[in-house]
C-alpha cells in the first residue's frame, strides 16, 4: 500500500515536471512581438503582423499586418482568443494612468471589451476607428 | 477617505477600497461589495481577502469579478447581474478609479434593459463616460 502510494505521488509530480517543462498550465503573457506573432497566427492562419503592441500586463495586445488589418487579442483562460477588427470595432483613449489607456469594443459581445496600456494608444485609435468595411471580417 | 459615487438608488461605485472603506460601506447601508479589481494588479493596496475579511466582519458579503487588462465579455456581465439582483441591500463595487466597475455595471443594466440613454446619463452624473462601450450597450439592450 505504502509502495503504491509513493509510487502515485512519484507518477504526479513527474507529470507536474513535464507540464513545467512544456510551460504547460499557468498565465500566459504577451510580452514580445513573438509571443504576438504565434498568437495571431494561432487565431488566423497566416496572419503575420508587421507591427504590433502589446499590452503591459501581457494580458492582450494588437497587430497589424501589411494589408492594414488590426487584430485585437486577448487572454481567454489558458490561451489567446483574437478577432480581426471590422468597421463595428470602436477604440477610445482613456486618461486612466496606472490603468489603462484605451478601451476596444471590437462590436461583439460574446468577445467583449479589452483595455490596454500600450504605447502611442492615440496611433492605434485613429487606425481602429479608420478601418473600412473593406476590412471585415 | 471614502469616494462612494451613486450610479443608482442601489448601486455605488468606489475608486480602490482602503479597509476603513469597508467599515464606512456598512455604515452607509451597503450589503455586498463587488471586487473589480484583480489581485496582484496593485500589491500595496488590499488584495481581495482583505477586503473579504473586513466585509465579513462588518456583516456584507463579498464577490469578486475581476476585471484585467484581458477586459471582459458576457460571464463577467452575467456574474455582475447575479450579483445586483441577489445584493441584500445596495452593492458597492470598485476597481482601481471605479471606471472598470461603472462600464460592466453598464453592461449588466443594459442586459436588464435599462435604456441606453438612461445608462449613459447615469454614468455621467456620477461622473464616468460610458461611451467607450456603448455599442455594446446597444447590443444587450436590443436583445
Amino acid at each position: 500500500m505504502l509502495l503504491q502510494t509513493a509510487g502515485s505521488l512519484v507518477a504526479i509530480l513527474a507529470l507536474a515536471g513535464l507540464a513545467w517543462w512544456l510551460k504547460l498550465g499557468g498565465t500566459p503573457r504577451l510580452a514580445s512581438e513573438a509571443d504576438v506573432a504565434r498568437a495571431a497566427n494561432e487565431v488566423e492562419d497566416g496572419f503575420r503582423p508587421v507591427t504590433s503592441a502589446c499590452d503591459a500586463e501581457g494580458a492582450s495586445a494588437l497587430a497589424r499586418d501589411a494589408d492594414g488589418r488590426i487584430m485585437l487579442i486577448r487572454r481567454h483562460g489558458n490561451r489567446f482568443a483574437g478577432r480581426v477588427l471590422n468597421a463595428q470595432a470602436k477604440a477610445v483613449l482613456q486618461d486612466q494612468p496606472g490603468e489603462f489607456n484605451i478601451i476596444i469594443d471590437p462590436g461583439e459581445a460574446r468577445f467583449g471589451t479589452v483595455f490596454l496600456t500600450i504605447p502611442s494608444p492615440d496611433a492605434w485609435a485613429e487606425a481602429i476607428n479608420q478601418v473600412s468595411v473593406s476590412h471585415d471580417a | 477617505m471614502s469616494d462612494f459615487r451613486q450610479l443608482t438608488e442601489n448601486v455605488l461605485v468606489s475608486q480602490q477600497l482602503a479597509l476603513e472603506d469597508v467599515a464606512a460601506a456598512a455604515a452607509a447601508g451597503v450589503g455586498l461589495i463587488v471586487n473589480n479589481r484583480p489581485d496582484g494588479e496593485e500589491p500595496s493596496a488590499p488584495q481581495g481577502d482583505e477586503i473579504a475579511a473586513a466585509a465579513a466582519a462588518a456583516g456584507m458579503n463579498y464577490v469578486a469579478i475581476p476585471i484585467g487588462h484581458a477586459g471582459f465579455s458576457e460571464p463577467q456581465v452575467n456574474a455582475m447581474i447575479d450579483a445586483l439582483e441577489q445584493a441584500e441591500g445596495p452593492i458597492l463595487a470598485y476597481c482601481r478609479s471605479g471606471t472598470r466597475s461603472t462600464l460592466l455595471w453598464a453592461l449588466a443594466a443594459a442586459k436588464q434593459g435599462v435604456e441606453p440613454e438612461d445608462i449613459v446619463r447615469t454614468a455621467a452624473r456620477a461622473g464616468y463616460d460610458v461611451s467607450p462601450i456603448r455599442a455594446m450597450i446597444d447590443m444587450l439592450a436590443a436583445r
